[in-house]
Formats: structure tokens, sequence, C-alpha cells
């Protein structure tokens, strides 16, 4: 039994290989290898190479769902073109922005001239006016000939640049790479698919409409196959022991072809083919490797999924106290009655309703509760945003605030039966179907 | 490694000192226990209110020095605020007379902010290229919602962005699909605090018994304040509050002799009458502690009615502000019934038939109805049994019953005489005023409350 002898395993291995594979589920590497991704990466890899090498400017945007590998794509891009021809910085020069970030021209224009200015001896200018920023950067890139310097341009989250005022900066932008002036090719990266259309006409009319589709994982295949990618560590990593390696990988493409693992896989891939959503429930079981225990195990990650995929507004319901638990029911009531916007009085009639009701029975006294407690129970189920108000306060009494509730019918019948310390009177009434 | 140990330290303290809350500690620890690894994107840890969330993750990374920064978004309450408290704590720059309570730097926007905080960790990077995580934690993290829209996502982006070895830690008792709205939106790793169980919940509490007590005493004390309290409250911050606040009226006949440490049935019979009171009183916040403290033990017994209504109105402007109670809650083809002087033998009171189908709320639920000045003064004069002298001048105190938000103008125009109005006040304000002006109101109303 040699194969089960553990192979020699430190720390240091340890810490190396969840390094590894924690920065590819993070997104933070991109060594890894593309999956039905390459044909986008060829065609977006010779327009940047006809740029840097010939001059030729260009315009393009890349267009796909989210987490299917845009970003990744261009990281990829930029990375291997810095090998190529970038290794002493003096070739091409690039800029990258985020319509998160760079919310507005004027802010984008300054972190353009800012990211310029790193490596290219620019006069950094502090805070001057927009169109002073503006011109100054549109000198330094007119002024150029197809000889000089080229730049790429990557603009992330390209459907928020188009919500700025007047698209000043795409149209500049457009307009020195469709003109004859410093080469530049501009990478737009979108989710947005109909994000041609928002552009303005001047401005539609100086983009190249070259458009790259990606497309997230279509069979489940290949699905699986960026998961296990990025759970495995490359063989030829020479910091780590080689047999650990091996073993590792092997360990992975075990838990993969377990039943219960392939059925979320299936379950997640019909809702979602964002492979994150995957990766996500693979962190926490990498966090967890020590030296005791060196392989990731089927059960955490059996663990992990039921923790980031529970419903958690039901489970937040399960801890609720009782009172609360009887008005989320007596507004259930109301919604059975067509009544989907209420007040407090109208939940406490409700309430006031059962528990006569259950007086017969001996424990309606228990449960009922004076108008001023139930009130505070209610403000406590709007603090954490199962109950929303309608109504602005302070337009009448606040019992009268008209409001809803944030929950299906189906949730509270489903909180109802998971709450530990309701009484069966109660159980009965939140489960009872009219 | 000096830190390294120290978290470590941390973590163990932690687990003995939140029971019931081992789980998440051990998780917690597995995610951002270890200083020099590879952090997760973003952590967001959700739960109910007084769970442990946020004093846990306080007391996590009050360990890891100027590698995290703790932000309360209740405090910063704009954007500015926020970087430049987290740049602050990252930095380990103090505001302080010397430099004139300057911070760290002027920071106004989520790109200065990625500068700044690039600028940060390439300064203190250590020279042998070690990893080090940094933490930017927010609490109250719903509140990042309500500024900019567009906030939350860029703040999830920004590990991704400057490639830093950065992680986001939000803490909300909100979950986390109330978060998504916008585009761009990074899903973070959740991380829930369940609500306590009740054997929790009296572990932890038996650990605020007073060190000269016998333990299995205590217990049987808070298993008591548990079973009357946990219906309608479960919070654990309240429920400490009341044992803090009823412990000493517990053992009150032991101290004076009158019974012993045995005798639970005579300890709960004496207490049980603080225990009605408390619910309203002491969780309600309708006295303050040390007032509760103070008060005889006669006062508890026979409580006096509706003592927390403390309002005093002029005698007139009390009656129209019953007037407008009524303008605002009655049907107005009822008025004729109810307040026409003529008509004195008529039958005045008619409740209408209680609503069989059960569909149709009645109209009182659904609050004051606005109502024209001139039907309210009509009340007034009605319900009033002298005739008004001159010199009152109604009007002024329309305008100050209005200054005092008890009505509430609807509509736009300012002119007294053709403004409509809303009743601002609850049954039990109008009870308690028309009981101190002699007025029986109930016999005016259309619907009983």
């Amino acid at each position: 039994m040699l194969q089960d002898t553990l192979p020699n395993i430190n720390k240091k291995d340890i810490n190396n290989v969840k390094r590894i594979i924690l920065n590819n589920l993070t997104g933070k590497s991109y060594t890894n290898k593309l999956i039905g991704l390459e044909e986008q990466y060829n065609t977006l890899y010779d327009i940047c190479k006809k740029t840097i090498e010939t001059g030729e400017s260009n315009s393009t945007l890349l267009i796909g769902n989210r987490g299917c590998g845009k970003t990744m794509i261009v990281n990829k891009l930029l990375d291997n073109l810095d090998k190529e021809y970038n290794k002493d910085k003096q070739t091409f020069l690039t800029v990258r922005l985020n319509g998160l970030i760079q919310s507005d021209d004027r802010l984008a224009l300054k972190e353009m001239i800012y990211q310029l200015s790193q490596e290219e001896a620019m006069e950094n200018l502090n805070s001057t006016s927009f169109s002073e920023v503006l011109s100054y950067l549109l000198n330094v890139l007119s002024i150029g000939t197809k000889t000089s310097k080229p730049v790429i341009i990557v603009l992330d989250e390209f459907d928020l640049f188009t919500q700025h005022n007047k698209q000043t900066l795409l149209y500049n932008l457009f307009d020195i790479a469709q003109s004859n002036q410093n080469p530049i090719v501009v990478i737009g990266l979108t989710c947005q698919l109909n994000v041609v259309e928002l552009l303005e006409k001047r401005v539609k009319s100086r983009y190249s409409h070259r458009q790259v589709l990606c497309f997230p994982p279509i069979e489940i295949e290949d699905f699986e196959k960026i998961i296990i990618n990025s759970l495995k560590i490359p063989e030829n990593n020479s910091k780590i022991n080689k047999d650990y390696i091996k073993k590792f990988n092997t360990e992975v493409d075990k838990i993969f072809s377990d039943e219960s693992i392939k059925t979320i896989i299936n379950r997640l891939f019909d809702i979602t083919n964002n492979s994150r959503n995957f990766l996500k429930i693979c962190i926490e079981p990498i966090y967890k490797l020590s030296v005791n225990q060196p392989y990731p195990k089927v059960n955490d990650f059996l663990d992990a999924y039921t923790r980031q995929y529970i419903d958690s507004k039901t489970e937040l319901l399960k801890g609720t106290s009782i009172l609360e638990l009887c008005l989320i029911i007596a507004m259930k009531c109301l919604l059975e009655k067509h009544i989907e916007v209420f007040n407090f009085e109208m939940i406490y009639d409700e309430y006031k309703k059962f528990v006569q009701k259950i007086e017969a029975t001996g424990n309606g006294r228990e449960i009922f509760f004076k108008k001023q407690v139930a009130m505070k129970a209610l403000e406590h189920l709007i603090a954490i945003e199962l109950v929303l108000p309608t109504e602005a306060s302070g337009k009448c009494p606040k019992e009268y605030r008209m409001m809803k509730v944030l929950l299906e019918p189906n949730q509270i019948t489903q909180a109802v039966l998971k709450h530990n310390e309701c009484p069966t009177s109660i159980k009965q009434w939140g489960t009872r179907w009219l | 490694m000096e830190i390294q140990n120290e978290i470590d330290e941390q973590f163990e303290i932690l687990r003995k000192n939140y029971p019931g809350r081992e789980l998440q500690i051990t998780r917690l620890q597995d995610l951002i226990g270890d200083i020099h690894q590879v952090v997760p994107p973003s952590i967001f840890i959700f739960g109910d209110s007084a769970t442990g969330k946020t004093s846990i993750v306080r007391s996590i990374f009050s360990k890891y020095k100027e590698n995290a920064s703790f932000i309360n978004c209740i405090d910063c309450y704009t954007p500015r605020l926020l970087f430049e408290h987290c740049l602050n704590k990252l930095s380990g720059y103090i505001p302080n007379p010397d430099n004139l309570y300057s911070n760290y730097a002027h920071c106004e926007t989520i790109s200065e902010f990625i500068h700044f905080l690039t600028e940060i960790c390439d300064k203190n990077k250590n020279e042998d290229e070690e990893l080090t995580g940094r933490y930017l934690i927010f609490d109250n993290a719903e509140r990042l919602r309500e500024t900019n829209p567009l906030l939350l996502s860029a703040l999830l982006r920004v590990p991704e962005i400057t490639n830093l070895n950065i992680t986001i830690i939000l803490i909300s008792n909100i979950v986390w699909e109330k978060f998504r709205s916008q585009t761009g939106m990074l899903e973070p790793i959740l991380l829930q605090f369940p609500s306590y169980s009740k054997s929790e919940i009296l572990n932890i509490m038996i650990r605020d018994c007073p060190k000269d007590e016998n333990k299995n005493f205590y217990y049987i004390f808070i298993e008591l304040l548990y079973d009357v309290f946990n219906k309608p409250c479960r919070n654990l911050n309240e429920l400490r509050h009341m044992a803090m606040l009823l412990y000493p009226k517990y053992i009150e006949p032991i101290q004076e002799g009158k019974a012993t440490r045995n005798d639970t049935v005579k300890l709960f019979k004496h207490i049980e009458i603080y225990f009605k009171q408390a619910l309203d009183k002491l969780y309600l916040r309708n006295i303050s502690s040390s007032e509760w403290k103070n008060k005889s033990f006669e006062e508890y017994v026979e409580p006096t009615v509706n003592s927390d209504i403390r309002f005093e109105l002029p005698y007139y402007t009390k009656f129209l502000l019953i007037a407008s109670y009524l303008a605002s809650y009655n049907p107005p083809r009822y008025d004729l019934r109810f307040f026409s002087k003529s008509s004195e033998n008529k039958r005045r009171k008619s409740r209408k038939q209680e609503d069989v189908s059960g569909s149709k709320k009645s109209q009182q639920l659904y609050g004051p109805k606005v109502f024209p000045m001139e039907r309210m003064l009509a009340i007034f004069y009605s319900i009033i049994d002298d005739p008004i002298e001159g010199t009152i001048d109604i009007n002024r105190q329309i305008a100050s019953l209005k200054t005092l938000k008890l009505l509430i103008k609807v509509g736009n125009t300012d002119v007294l005489n053709q403004m409509k109005c809303k009743c601002n006040v609850n049954y039990e304000f109008i009870q308690y005023l028309s009981k101190s002006v002699h007025f029986d109101i109930s016999r005016y109303l259309y619907e009983a409350v």
C-alpha cells in the first residue's frame, strides 16, 4: 500500500496550495487556461497586435454575461502582451478604467492622466478644470503620429460610461481611434447586449462597430471543466512537493465524480451558468485545508453549498419571537383576503381575532400582548426589512402607517413550521390554507 | 509573526467568551484567521440584532493593528467620511491637536480612495514580499445603500480592481437579497449568525450572575424570566437589561428575611407583580431604570391608570382636538345623527353591523380621514356645552395644534378657513384627553374601538 502513505507534507506546501487555488477562485491570477474563450481571445489579440506593430487604431466592444470571463480575457491579454512586447515598458501604454469607480468624465480623465503619467514623464495636473484636462489629454494623444507609442485603453463596465454627460469621453476616444492620430485601441467591456443603442449618434458613427461576443459555458461539461481547472494545481510547480500535487489533483477529480456534488452542479447550472456561483462554494473548503487535512472533502463542499444557498429570510424568521411570528401570520391572513397594503391596526385586529378564537382552549391569554408591545415587535420587523412601510412617517399616527410584507405566504408557512418554540395552536393558524 | 500569535490567542479567548457562537468563530478563523494568506474578496455577516456579530468581529480585529479598519456606517454617513476614516485607520494616522485634526488625505470619490489605498499598501509592504491581508469592515452595512447606489458595487470590486490582498467585510441585520440592486454586484461569502436558542441564551445570561451568588439559584431566576418574556421578546440585550433590573426585586424577600433561597414558590409569587409591570414599563422604556429602582412596592401593586400619558392643553383646545378626532374617524353622513342639537330625542348612537363577509376591513382601521375645517368647527360648537366666549381666538388654537403636529395639514393652502386636515393622535390619547374634560367620546364615535 505504497500509494496510501501520505506524501511528506509540511505547512509551507499547504499554504502554497491554498494561495494558488484561492488566487484562481477569486480571479486574482490569470495563468489558468481559458476554456471556450480561445476564439475571442485571439480576435482581441490580433487587434492589439496590429496596433502595437503597425500603429493602426481600433475600437471594439467585448460583450458577455456576468462572470463569463471578459475581464479574465483582458487580464490575460495584457499580461501576455506585456511579456511579448513590453519588457522594458517602452513599447506601449495601458490605461484601465472602470465605470463603477470612475463615475464621471472628470474622474475618468484624471485617472487616465494619472495612469499615463505613472509610466511616461507626463505633467500630472492637479485639479484643474474639466476643459483644461480634456484639452491637455487630447493634445497629448493627438499630436502623435502613427509612430508614436500606442495606448491600450480598457473600459470596464462600459455601459456606465454611456451615462456620462454628453458622452464626451467616449466621443473623444472614438474620435482619436478613427482619425489618424496617436494609435490607440479602445476595448469596452460590458454585459449589456444593447449597449450600442445607448451611444449617441455622433459617438456611434465614430465607433468601429466591432463586437466580440463572449458566451458563458453552454454545455455542463465545460462548466465543470472551468471549476475543476481552477481547483487544480499546475503539475510543473516546483515549490510544492510533487507527490502532494499529484494526490491533490486526483482527490479533486474524485470529488467531482461524487454523485451529490454532481447534483449540486446540475442544479446550479440550471439556475445560472455563471461559474462564480460555484467557485464561491469552493472557497470555504479550500480555507479549511491544513496539515491534518491536506485534501478537500466532499462533505465540506456540501456544507458550504447549503450555507451559501439557504433561504436567509426563512432563517431570519426562525429566530423571531412568538409575538413577531403572530404578527407575520396575521399579515399572511390579510394577504389571503387580498389586502396587500395594511397598517398596524389591521394586523393587530387580525391578531386579536385569532387570540379570541383560541381563548376557549385556555392558552390565548398567554400569547396576547398590549398594543404598544406589539408595536415594538412590528418596529423590529420593519428594522430587519421583512416589512416595508409604503408611506412616509409623520403623515398620520404611526399605527395607521401603511406597509406591506416582503415575504411570500409560502415562506411564512415554512418559517412557522421550522420555528422551534412555536405552540401548536399558532402552528395550525400559520399553516392553514383558505 | 507576532501579530499572528496574538490573533490565534484572541480566537481562543473568543471561543470561551461567546458560548453558542463557536461554529461561527471557527468559520471566521478559517476565512480570515491567517493574516499572511490570500484573503477572500468579500464576506457578508448577517443575523438578527443581538447575536454577537459586531462584538465578535470587533474583538477579532482589535488584534490586527493597522491591517484592519472597522467602520460603523451610521457614524460615517457620507462617502467622504467613510473613505477618510478607512484611510486614517489603515495608515495609522490619528487626527490630533498637533495636526489640527486633519485626515490622512482629502478623499471624496472611490477613485481617489483606490489611489490612496494602493499607496498605503505599497508603503507598508514587507521587504521579504510576504503577503499581508487588509480588512475593511463595514458595520451596519445596510446604510451603504442609501448614499450612492453604485457605492456598494464599487466597494465590492475594490479587491478585484486594485489587485491587492484586501477583503471587504459587511455586517448587517438585513438579508443579502436586499442589497442586490444595481449592476456589477459581486456575491460575497455569506456567514450567518443565527438567533440564540433557549439554552444558549440561558448560558450567556448565567455569566451575568453576581459574584457572591449561587449559580443554580440565579439560573432558576433567569429561566423564570426567560419563560415569561420570551413570547414578546427574544432579544438578548433586552432580556439582560430586564434581568439586571428585576433581580434585586427578586431577592428582596430574602434580604428582608421573609424567605429563604429554597422558597422558590414564595419568591415567584413575589416577583410576579413586578414581571407584569416590567413588560409595560421596562420593555417599552416608559420609565427610566433609576425610577424603576426607587419605586416602592405599593406603587407596583396599584399603578395609576394611564399614567404614562402626560400632556396638557388649554380647555377649549382640548375640545378642538376631540372635535377633529371625531371629524377624522366618523363618516360625514352620520354627523347629523350625532351632533344635531334639535333632534336630541333621536337615536344618538348607531353602530354599524359588523361586516360579516370579513374580506372588507372596517373603515376605522384605515386610519384618520381628511376633513375640511368647517366641519370640524361645526362639531366643535356642537360638543361644547356652553356657548363660547368671544375672546377666544379659535384660529390661533388651531394653528398651534398644527405646530404641535397634533393636526396634520393636507394640501397646499395656508388659509386656515379653507384648510383640510387630519387628526394625528390615537385613541388612547384622545380618551385620556376627553376624560380630563369629562367628555364621553365613545358616545359620539361611529364605530366603537
